[in-house]
């Protein structure tokens, strides 16, 4: 039985996923630093959220 | 998830060895305040999770499992206390056996420790949840309503849903800081190219009027459209290199650091003004620093916090779970201090960003200095530079910006006195140069333009990268908080039903109309119940104690069914209907077994009455029960019902510690002649307290045996049954026997043999008295089975039996 924690955080993954907020590549990062044994550090979202190469013309 | 089929205990807490056979059903452990129920609770918890609940969280600072798990005797020794429990997994239809030992309790022993059962107990790790105690209900019946919620949080140990969207806000916030930064130097870096092309705003037709004007002196071609990769400098011989020296890019700005230099009284004024504003208001209040200066410390140990250790003092708690609890705790209690350290940051994050775009004018004056080898501008605005960095990373901490006060006061910028001076000196050393050719004006001009621009670009690119994240981390955040919100609002309102369903089956016939109410808004969760329809209240405006009790049970058991469903199988409920009375712990029987049938409930009480309540109710049996009459630290608690209180007491003699034999055995006859009493139906003088002494019981018990023996007798006799009277008369006289030897019946009269005496009795005396009271104690029990002698049916009994049936003594005569 899933715990409500375990509960929410697949539901905020899927959410994250269906609204498109983050592509796929990024909702497995997040699924992996929520799911960790270690607790996730601000930083570590703040890896994920920067877009890869950043450079939009 | 799983039931409980037995426990072994060894020198766990109050506990020194103790075996209980809950048999996968409901069972109840009752005693009186200090006789170690709630040291079985805290050995199942163990057992189940390796965490002990009243050694953590809120009041148990210095409380640690290493240190007070073990027997106090057995501190030292922790390898001796241990717990092993025999669990049944319904989901699987199979047994498993747990051992977790004090020493190590992350590291149990299972067996078998198939992937299957190893998934059903590292679930119920994550439910610690499933035991509930009194001081964790009044939780969340008796908080304010802001605290509620976090409450019912901290109860079912749902802290991390908190955690995780702290840390994402937190996420959100540093990201949103690096898009303000990004912005500014956008700012900066557009600022500076606009001075260089002389220009308002940077529309795409003035860049290039400007920039196609130098071009053409130069005789090289108009750039026609300005596109993302267009370069102002193309076909330029130079181009890509480092720009020379263009007099009037420069002079421009010279004079924009004159200008920049000229305002900075008046720059960040309102940032410097609500600094000072606040450190005022510290000062002003001790007790406010106090807290701001415990804020900072608590915030950055929460940041350092990887592990069950203290980051400050290494102390270890029992997991990191409970350690980040009771910091969030310590933060909690310091709100208003936490608005103004907020406060506080913004205002110093904006003079900050003032710092940068300083930096950046003088960024620009130093390569000009250098340029003119002016060595001695070059190291004073180096010095200056480093100033305002140092003043950066002040203003990053409430330490740093505390110390910021006489500086503020003063000149933020700490602009150094000479620095006018050699400002001027510089401009006009660049003046004196001589006009650049038209050519070299041009060349010049572009080269830097192209440079200028290439810097806004990068900027830029900077700038949406930071917009990005900043979006996508807000995105997921409101996401994240979105979520959270359904679940639980969905949580609570499946809850409110159920609880009111529960409390009316506690309080059947007192509250038929109740209703509940909780209402989650803005981070609080509004509890109300209605007050016989006079309206929805706070559960402590009119509710009794007792009441408030009955509602937190509630509460707890409509929670757990909402997170559970069927799988809520097992929980462990420690004295927590003190307050409720005895009808209504009689509809708390009813609730347990008609709403929750599938559940076994482990109970603890210290109320006698309420321990025979649940045995009438049928809750539990004679054989789902555990009496505790008392404990001392040597033998740990002391069961009731316990045949080797025998062995017990010859070991108390055998050490010379009559006192102690002579009160194990009083207390041994107290228990056995209230059951005898009940059993056989003996007349005693009724008192409202109910607390009967064992002169009170005894006696009447052993009147009330001679009694039926002579009905039986009489009645065996009538029907002309000789093996019957036989039986009968043989029992009366044994019992007759018995007495005599025991001097029951004197200590009324005779108060040498008392039981009150015993305790001065040496051991050579006292032993002839425990072997005459076992004696008598065995006249009552059948020899085959053991178990007491009873009558039925209990009103107007007809016959006097056992158990097995081998004792069956009809009473009833043969009608005349």
């Amino acid at each position: 039985m899933p715990t409500l924690q375990q509960t929410i955080a697949q539901k905020f993954l899927d959410e994250l996923k269906a609204g498109k907020v983050l592509d796929d590549a990024k909702v497995e990062a997040m699924r992996k630093l929520l799911q960790s044994d270690a607790k996730p550090k601000a930083d570590d979202f703040v890896k994920v959220f920067t877009p890869d190469g950043g450079d939009v013309a | 998830m799983i039931k409980l089929e037995s426990v072994h205990i060894e020198e766990v807490r109050g506990i020194r060895k103790l075996d209980v056979e809950f048999g996968e059903a409901t069972f109840a452990v009752s005693g009186p305040n200090g006789s170690g129920k709630s040291g079985v609770i805290d050995a199942i918890e163990f057992g189940l999770t390796g965490q002990i609940g009243r050694l953590m969280g809120r009041g148990t600072k210095g409380l640690t499992i290493g240190e007070h798990g073990p027997h106090v005797d057995k501190v030292k020794f922790p390898d001796a206390a241990f717990v092993q429990l025999k669990i049944f997994i319904p989901s699987l239809g199979k047994s498993a056996t747990i051992t977790r030992n004090l020493s190590q309790p992350r590291k149990p022993k299972i067996e078998p420790a198939t992937a299957e059962v190893l998934k059903v107990l590292a679930e119920i790790e994550d439910h610690p949840e499933i035991t509930l105690s009194r001081r964790e209900i009044l939780r969340f019946i008796l908080v304010e309503p802001a605290k509620r919620s976090e409450e019912i949080q901290t109860i079912l140990k749902l802290e991390q849903i908190g955690q995780t969207r702290s840390v994402l806000n937190t996420a959100q916030n540093k990201l949103q800081a690096q898009l303000k930064t990004a912005d500014a130097l956008v700012t900066t870096r557009r600022e500076t190219l606009l001075r260089h092309l002389q220009i308002g705003a940077l529309k795409a037709d003035d860049v290039l009027a400007a920039v196609n004007t130098r071009r053409k002196t130069l005789g090289l071609g108009a750039i026609a459209k300005l596109e993302s990769d267009t370069k102002l400098d193309a076909e330029l011989a130079d181009a890509g290199k480092a720009p020379e020296f263009n007099k009037q890019s420069i002079l421009r700005d010279l004079k924009a650091v004159t200008a920049a230099v000229a305002g900075l009284p008046v720059a960040a004024k309102a940032s410097v003004t609500a600094i000072l504003g606040v450190i005022a208001k510290i000062e002003g209040d001790p007790a406010l620093l106090e807290s701001l200066n415990r804020r900072a410390l608590v915030e950055k140990g929460l940041d350092l916090v990887d592990g069950p250790e203290c980051p400050l003092c290494d102390h270890p708690w029992a997991d990191e779970a409970h350690l980040r609890e009771h910091l969030n705790a310590k933060l909690a209690k310091s709100a208003e201090a936490g608005k103004l350290q907020e406060a506080l940051l913004k205002a110093a994050g904006e003079l900050g960003r003032e710092a940068t775009r300083l930096n950046a004018h003088l960024a620009s004056m130093q390569k000009i200095a250098a340029a003119e080898a002016d060595q001695p501008a070059v190291t004073a605005i180096d010095a200056w530079v480093k100033n305002l960095e140092k003043l950066k990373a002040q203003l990053g901490s409430f330490d740093g910006i505390m110390g910021l006060k006489a500086r503020l006061n003063a000149d933020w910028a700490s602009t150094p006195a000479t620095f006018g001076k050699r400002l001027e000196t510089l401009t006009k050393a660049v003046e004196a140069k001589p006009d650049q050719s038209a050519a070299a004006d041009a060349r010049t001009f572009l080269t830097t333009a192209q440079l200028r621009l290439d810097d806004l670009r990068e900027a830029r690119r900077q700038q949406t990268a930071a917009a990005a994240a900043s979006k996508t981390a807000k995105a997921t955040y409101d996401t994240y908080c979105k979520v959270m919100e359904t679940e639980l609002n969905a949580l609570y309102e499946d809850v409110q039903e159920d609880f009111s369903t529960f409390y009316k089956t506690i309080n059947e016939g007192d509250e038929v109309t109740f209703t509940a109410k909780l209402t989650p808004s803005a981070g609080k969760l509004d509890f109300d119940v209605n007050f016989y329809e006079r309206g929805l209240f706070p559960p402590a405006a009119f509710h009794s104690e007792g009441h408030q009790d009955g509602m937190g049970v509630c509460l707890y058991l409509a929670l757990m069914k909402r997170l559970f469903g069927d799988q809520f199988t097992l929980a462990l409920l420690d004295d927590v209907v003190m307050s409720v009375d005895t009808d209504h712990r009689k509809q708390f029987c009813k609730l347990l077994k008609t709403a929750f049938p599938n559940t076994q409930f482990i109970i603890t009480t210290h109320d006698r009455a309420w321990a025979q309540q649940m045995k009438s109710a049928g809750l539990v049996t004679k054989r789902t029960s555990l009496a505790f009459h008392s404990w001392s630290v040597d033998t740990g608690p002391l069961v009731e019902s316990n045949d080797e209180i025998w062995d017990d007491i010859a070991a108390a003699l055998a050490k010379g510690k009559a006192e102690d034999a002579a009160g194990s055995l009083r207390r041994h006859l107290e228990y056995v002649s209230r059951q005898l009493a009940d059993e056989l139906g003996a007349s005693v003088v009724f008192k409202a307290d109910g607390n009967y002494e064992l002169g009170e019981l005894l006696p009447a018990v052993v009147g009330r045996l001679r009694e039926l023996c002579g009905k039986a007798a009489a009645a065996a006799q009538s029907w002309g049954n000789a093996a019957a009277q036989k039986s009968a008369v043989e029992l009366k006289d044994r019992l007759s026997a018995a007495t005599g030897v025991s001097n029951v019946e004197q200590w009324a009269i005779n108060q040498a043999v008392h039981y009150n005496e015993w305790a001065n009795f040496g051991k050579k005396d006292f032993e002839p008295v425990v072997a005459a009271f076992k004696e008598l104690i065995n006249c009552f029990r059948c020899a085959e089975c053991q178990s007491w002698l009873y009558v039925t049916p209990h009103g107007i009994p007809e016959s006097m039996r056992c158990t097995c049936s081998a004792v069956t003594m009809n009473l009833n005569a043969k009608p005349k």
